[in-house]
């Protein structure tokens, strides 16, 4: 599983120097993500410092578990990004990965079968279970119209770029 | 569509590693293409052609329904 390139990993630069910026961009968004996750986590202990309590008794620690994951997520990216920053080797491999036709046409073709996956597991909950909890129901749904939404507009932003 | 790549290749002395480097694609892309597994794009084609200094058709076998009837 060594070579398997994340979802969002593709990427069209030219040469190390662009691939250089384009990592410097993502280590702001890296950065962004550990700020908005150390927020959540301090507006959970604000929260609970004020008696405040959940509608289950484990929500509290998947809060804290998934806010957690993202800042260690965050923080690992982070020195990843900046190791391979300073090392041209590392940079050359990683960019020929990325850029490799490929690879996209393999990240492509995944991100359809998982996508085809994904709502078929959405629709299987929402026929089994949804009529039964509204909220799970109203989530799914809106998912569903966020998805056909979203494609709709990148459709035709993509059909007029090309 | 099959591909010359494995035979001039060899006739060249060149492997797979150099070649991949020279076009800045991954080895495993040379693999999928000699083995016919992978169409490669107009873009990476033209560059292979390049690189062998002969045009894409001397390089590409297209097969009956990829050619014009």
């Amino acid at each position: 599983m060594k070579n398997v390139l994340g979802v969002f990993c593709n990427s069209d630069v030219s040469n190390n120097e662009e691939l250089k910026a384009q990592l410097r961009k993502k280590n702001v968004f890296m950065v962004l993500l550990l700020i908005i996750s150390g927020l959540a986590m301090l507006g959970l202990i604000i929260y609970e410092s004020n008696g405040g309590e959940y509608v289950g008794d484990k929500n509290g620690w998947f809060y804290r578990g998934a806010c957690t994951g993202i800042a260690f997520a965050a923080v690992i990216f982070l020195f990843r990004n900046l190791n391979t920053i300073k090392d041209e080797k590392k940079l050359t491999e990683l960019r020929i990965e990325i850029t490799d036709e490929r690879n996209i046409a393999i990240n492509a073709a995944a991100v359809r079968a998982a996508l085809a996956v994904m709502f078929a597991a959405m629709f299987v909950i929402m026929l089994s279970s949804g009529f039964v909890l509204l909220d799970v129901y109203t989530a799914l749904v809106f998912l569903f119209a966020l998805f056909m939404v979203s494609y709709a507009a990148a459709y035709r932003r993509y059909s007029e770029k090309m | 569509m099959k591909t010359r790549i494995s035979e001039l290749r060899s006739e060249r002395g060149i492997t797979q590693i150099a070649l991949a480097e020279a076009l800045s694609v991954t080895r495993q892309t040379i693999i999928s293409l000699e083995s016919g597994r992978y169409k490669a794009s107009l873009v990476l084609a033209h560059k292979i052609a390049q690189y062998f200094g002969m045009t894409i058709e001397e390089i590409f076998i297209f097969e009956d329904e990829e050619n014009l009837q």
